[in-house]
């Protein structure tokens, strides 16, 4: 049975080997890391107690002395395709997964053992991989990425999302939620990430929204003639980018919406309000949009991705 | 408010919702019975995982605390082994004050993917001191062995072609490689495999990156594409139409500007003559009637406008309006200008529901089409066979030569009923559709005095007697039907399959354009039936769908319905119609009298190919060879009067479908016309046959009449032809048909 083409999660593994990690340790940069999942790296890799990545094109081989080799021939020192956003030492790369098929499958493959849902099954073709990178005086090291199809039957604006583990817990992965609202903003539109979602996808997204639709609604001030400040639905999703209906899920979740006098309000707690603004204290890395340069394609009118 | 109870209203997400800090609403709990009607939005993930226990615990964290940093959410295990990786990696790198922009391909650099082991690097080392090697040169070395081995590994001999070493390096690297390979028993640069195509790759696992074989749908709603195709291809035929419309309405515009222009200067002319009593029009129109030449090309029909003057308004008539029964000369103008346009390729008629010339024939639609919803079609599991264009046909009349039976018996001869007993005139047998035996009857002038005779009955007197008398006299042959017996409609069969090959041969193409004629016709004949105080006439001449073809080529034959048709058209008495109808479906005819001695025929056959330009030396041809009866017409060379011909009266109906009935028939044309020209008629239009015609007719009535049907000859057509130099420009071919057309027309008319 084949999986869907579009998009870049399945719902389950069928196959019993898929539900099993089969590398035991991966040295990536400055960092050993134990992955947790299945990833269709060559078989002979697998037995190997460590499988050795380049940092900068992503190629896996089977040892040190290896990796030595590559690292002296291998030029990169950033992803291969065009920066299209930098400020301060973080900055993000967009690469095509038709015209840079080596660094895409190196990169789905390296991702593949840390996302359980992602599949691996169809070419990257159909979609552009959004790299987030740390720059020091090595080069460009890769944080986290995420993907993103060209063209989305259903709105998708992520695929696959991953913050490496070494940079786990650091509000990166806010920071690759922001920057793609930000391209669905550039695009006009809004977006969603693609289901299903993982446990620590939703616990990553529903953050993120509560966040963002927190910061906007205790930042609301009353417009002329009003009392209170007012909002719809739709303009918070406008303003975000973010989807109409994880709007209204995020409100509830956080239980905002109060059925009152024949109406609905929004009502913010004190302490909702002081946690929020405690969280933001700690968001010292945000995305700006000045320092974005990019222009949406319309994939639709290019006869291939 | 109170406490309220009922469901609350759905969200909204355009209405606007007011913003307020929870202590601002001390009364809110008191309404949070009916907070539930938000719906619950679904988390997006899969329903089993959703419940895990740990997730809901770190899902009430953040509802609760807005966080759930308070509880440990695994991450992957990291070491960090910065001092190895500081070694290894340059601290070199110093990026661009720009954004980086990686060139398209700048990736392809040539640098081996084979990266060398420490096994692959303590060999190089030993080798070095022997052969000239280094590290890149030795992954160079085993990338290209590597690289040029599929499923077959390379052997020395292309080992050596692949690499432009020293011999000795190639065969140690190669030995080297070789070893090492057959010892890993995998390939040395690893690579996600790949699918392959047999399919077998479908489920493994270590299979990734598959090729997407169909094209991705990445837009819903597909469905309507082939509708909105259709749509389209609807808007663009629309839109060709409006561009013909508009091109014939500037055409249109154009000439009444001309023609006003004209005016004026005929007016201005008028004034300087002083011709205010309109003396000089009136001269110059007897002139220009004299040379049609004036008529304007495009507007052939004008040629035979001889009575009508100067033409003041230009007539708009759509092809499908239900003629009426007009004066003559209007008709024949109509029924002119319709056939014209038909065979006029171009669409320059004023015709208003003209087809477009940029209408493709794929594009056939009804309302389109000319032919209207009679237009050709072809049906499926049908073999239509290419027309036959060097001979007419194989009807059991014709010479066997054209695949006929060449038997007299099948050609027009005089034919009486059993039931009633009469003559019902001229009448040619032919099997018809499913066996029926058809009557297709020729008109003759003579029917009339025909219908009184009864073959089998006594002596007649008078004129009528004298006809019978002759009949006798000369034997000429004469047929009753009776009941079929066995042998008959054996003897049938043969004439009966021929018949039905040649339907398939019909071309219906002109159908149409005789449409209107037809039913003029049949109301013209209507008419006459009323006149002649017999009842009624069998409508289903009226209703019938005829297809026949009046193709200038005369190279039809006839589907049985058209042969009906004909035979009804041809119809003056209800009685033989209702006879006809009866006996029609059931009686096979077989002659009544032993066959006489018949006129030979003939000649006339290449005569009658209207491809062939037909002249009156051949046609002359007709009457010498004749046996001619007693009485029998002197037509006499002259030149035909157009105007008289028109005006000519004759008694015989003359339908289109009876000219093709005829042309069929046309190797009898001297036969009919002999035993015809005996027959009493008033007609004049000997002297216009006599053009073409050069008989001798021994007998009384020398003001005969050629039969209607040697009316038709081609030379007779081309006599008018020659007649009407505005059509010079015609097709010959078409002018014969056109004016077989018109002259029928005024015939019919006439009999009013």
């Amino acid at each position: 049975k084949k999986p869907r083409q579009t998009g870049s999660m399945v719902a389950h593994h069928d196959d019993i080997v898929t539900r099993m990690k089969n590398v035991e340790m991966i040295e990536l940069g400055k960092y050993r890391i134990r992955p947790w999942y299945f990833s269709p790296y060559p078989q002979e890799l697998t037995s190997l107690s460590i499988v050795y990545i380049c940092e900068f094109c992503l190629k896996y081989v089977k040892s040190k002395k290896c990796l030595e080799r590559h690292i002296q021939k291998c030029l990169l020192r950033y992803p291969p395709g065009n920066e299209i956003y930098r400020k301060g030492n973080i900055s993000f790369f967009e690469i095509d997964g038709r015209k840079n098929k080596a660094y895409a499958q190196n990169l789905c493959l390296l991702a593949k053992l840390f996302l359980d849902h992602k599949t691996l099954y169809y070419d990257t073709d159909p979609f552009l991989f959004y790299v987030m990178c740390e720059q020091d005086c090595k080069g460009y090291h890769i944080v986290g990425y995420f993907s993103k199809e060209k063209e989305s039957t259903e709105d998708y604006n992520v695929a696959c999302i991953l913050t490496l583990p070494p940079f786990q817990k650091k509000g990166f992965g806010k920071l690759l939620i922001e920057f793609s609202y930000e391209l669905s903003k550039c695009e006009g539109k809004t977006g969603s990430p693609e289901k299903p979602l993982s446990d620590l996808g939703l616990l990553s997204y529903r953050s993120y929204w509560s966040q963002t639709i927190l910061e906007i609604l205790i930042t609301m001030t009353p417009s002329e003639g009003n009392d209170r400040p007012v909002i719809t639905i739709n303009d918070i999703s406008e303003m975000t980018s973010i989807k109409k209906e994880d709007v209204i899920s995020t409100l509830q979740h956080l239980n905002l919406i109060n059925y009152y006098k024949g109406q609905y309000i929004i009502t913010l707690s004190h302490e909702q309000i002081d946690t929020q603004n405690k969280a933001m204290e700690k968001r010292k890395v945000r995305i700006d949009p000045k320092c974005l340069h990019w222009q949406p394609k319309d994939w639709s009118k290019r006869g291939k991705w | 408010m109170s406490k309220v109870s009922f469901r609350a209203r759905a969200l909204d997400a355009t209405r606007p919702m007011q913003i307020f800090k929870a202590d601002e609403v001390p009364d809110l709990p008191d309404f949070a019975t009916i907070n539930r009607s938000v719906p619950q939005m679904p988390t997006g993930m899969e329903k089993e995982e959703e419940t895990e226990h740990h997730l809901q615990r770190a899902l009430s964290a953040q509802q609760v605390y807005g966080t759930s940093e308070a509880l440990v959410i695994p991450i992957p295990e990291v070491d960090d082994i910065s001092e190895h990786y500081n070694e290894m990696y340059k601290s070199d790198f110093k990026t661009t004050k720009q954004f980086i922009h990686i060139q398209a391909y700048g990736m392809d650099q040539e640098i081996p993917d084979y990266d060398m082991d420490s096994e692959d690097e303590s060999w190089v080392n030993e080798q070095k001191k022997k052969m000239e090697i280094n590290p890149l040169k030795f992954e160079e070395m085993m990338d290209r062995l590597e690289k040029g081995s599929g499923q077959q590994v390379v052997t020395l001999q292309e080992a050596k072609l692949l690499l432009k070493e020293d011999d000795d390096l190639i065969i140690a690297v190669y030995d080297y490689w070789l070893n090492k390979r057959l010892r890993l028993e995998h390939p040395l640069i690893l690579q996600v495999k790949t699918e392959k195509r047999d399919g077998s790759t479908t489920n493994n696992p270590y299979v990734a990156f598959r090729r997407r074989t169909e094209k991705m749908q990445t837009r819903k709603n597909r469905k309507n594409d082939e509708t909105s195709y259709e749509k389209m291809l609807k808007l663009r035929r629309d839109l060709n139409r409006a561009v013909t419309i508009l091109e014939m309405i500037k055409r249109r515009e154009k000439a009444k500007k001309e023609m006003l222009q004209l005016t004026i200067e005929i007016m201005e002319k008028r004034f300087q003559g002083e011709d205010f009593e309109g003396k000089m029009l009136q001269e110059a129109e007897s002139i220009r009637h004299k040379l049609p030449l004036f008529v304007p090309p495009s507007y052939s029909w004008g040629a035979g406008t001889a009575e009508e003057g100067v033409r003041k308004k230009r007539e708009y008539r759509k092809r499908k309006h239900k003629p009426v029964i007009q004066p003559t000369v209007p008709s024949v103008q109509a029924s002119h200008y319709h056939d014209i346009d038909v065979i006029h390729p171009e669409p320059y008629s004023s015709d208003e529901d003209g087809y477009s010339p940029g209408t493709s024939p794929s594009d056939h639609e009804d309302e389109n089409d000319p032919d209207g919803p009679f237009a050709f079609r072809r049906r499926r599991n049908c073999n239509y066979f290419a027309p036959i264009l060097n001979r007419l046909g194989n009807w059991p009349w014709h010479s066997p030569e054209d695949g006929g039976l060449g038997k007299k018996k099948f050609r027009y001869n005089l034919c009486s009923l059993s039931q009633p007993p009469r003559c019902i005139g001229y009448a040619r047998r032919r099997m018809g559709r499913g066996g029926r035996v058809l009557l297709d009857r020729a008109v003759t002038p003579w029917d009339e005095t025909l219908h009184q005779i009864d073959m089998s009955s006594g002596s007649f007197s008078g004129v009528v007697g004298d006809y019978v008398t002759y009949i006798r006299d000369k034997k000429i042959p004469h047929f009753r039907p009776h009941s079929p017996t066995l042998e008959e409609s054996s003897s049938h069969e043969k004439p009966s399959h021929t018949a039905q090959e040649d339907i398939t041969e019909f071309n219906m193409e002109s159908f149409q354009s005789h449409q209107e004629q037809l039913l003029q016709m049949t109301r013209a004949q209507q008419e006459q039936l009323l006149k002649q105080d017999t009842s009624d006439l069998n409508n289903s001449c009226n209703g019938l769908e005829h297809s026949f073809s009046s193709q200038p080529t005369s190279r039809f034959t006839l589907d049985s319905d058209s042969a009906k048709f004909a035979v009804s058209a041809v119809m003056n008495t209800s009685q033989i119609q209702n006879q006809n109808a009866r006996t029609g479906a059931i009686s096979s005819q077989t002659p009544a009298a032993p066959e006489t001695p018949r006129t030979p025929q003939t000649v006339v056959l290449t005569n009658t190919v209207p491809a062939a330009p037909t002249t009156s030396a051949n046609v002359s041809l007709l009457s010498p060879t004749t046996v001619l009866p007693p009485i029998s017409s002197v037509i006499s060379n002259g030149p035909v009067d157009h105007k008289d011909l028109v005006s000519s009266k004759t008694t015989g109906l003359s339908t289109s479908p009876a000219a093709t009935v005829f042309q069929l028939n046309f190797p009898l044309n001297n036969n009919n016309a002999s035993h015809n020209s005996h027959l009493p008629s008033s007609s004049t239009l000997s002297s216009s046959l006599s053009n073409a015609l050069t008989t001798s007719i021994p007998n009384k009535s020398v003001s005969t009449v050629g039969t209607n049907l040697l009316k038709f000859t081609p030379g007779y057509k081309n006599s008018i032809s020659d007649s009407i130099p505005a059509q010079n420009h015609e097709d010959v071919a078409r002018l014969n048909n056109i004016h077989n057309i018109k002259r029928e027309k005024v015939v019919a008319m006439d009999v009013t």
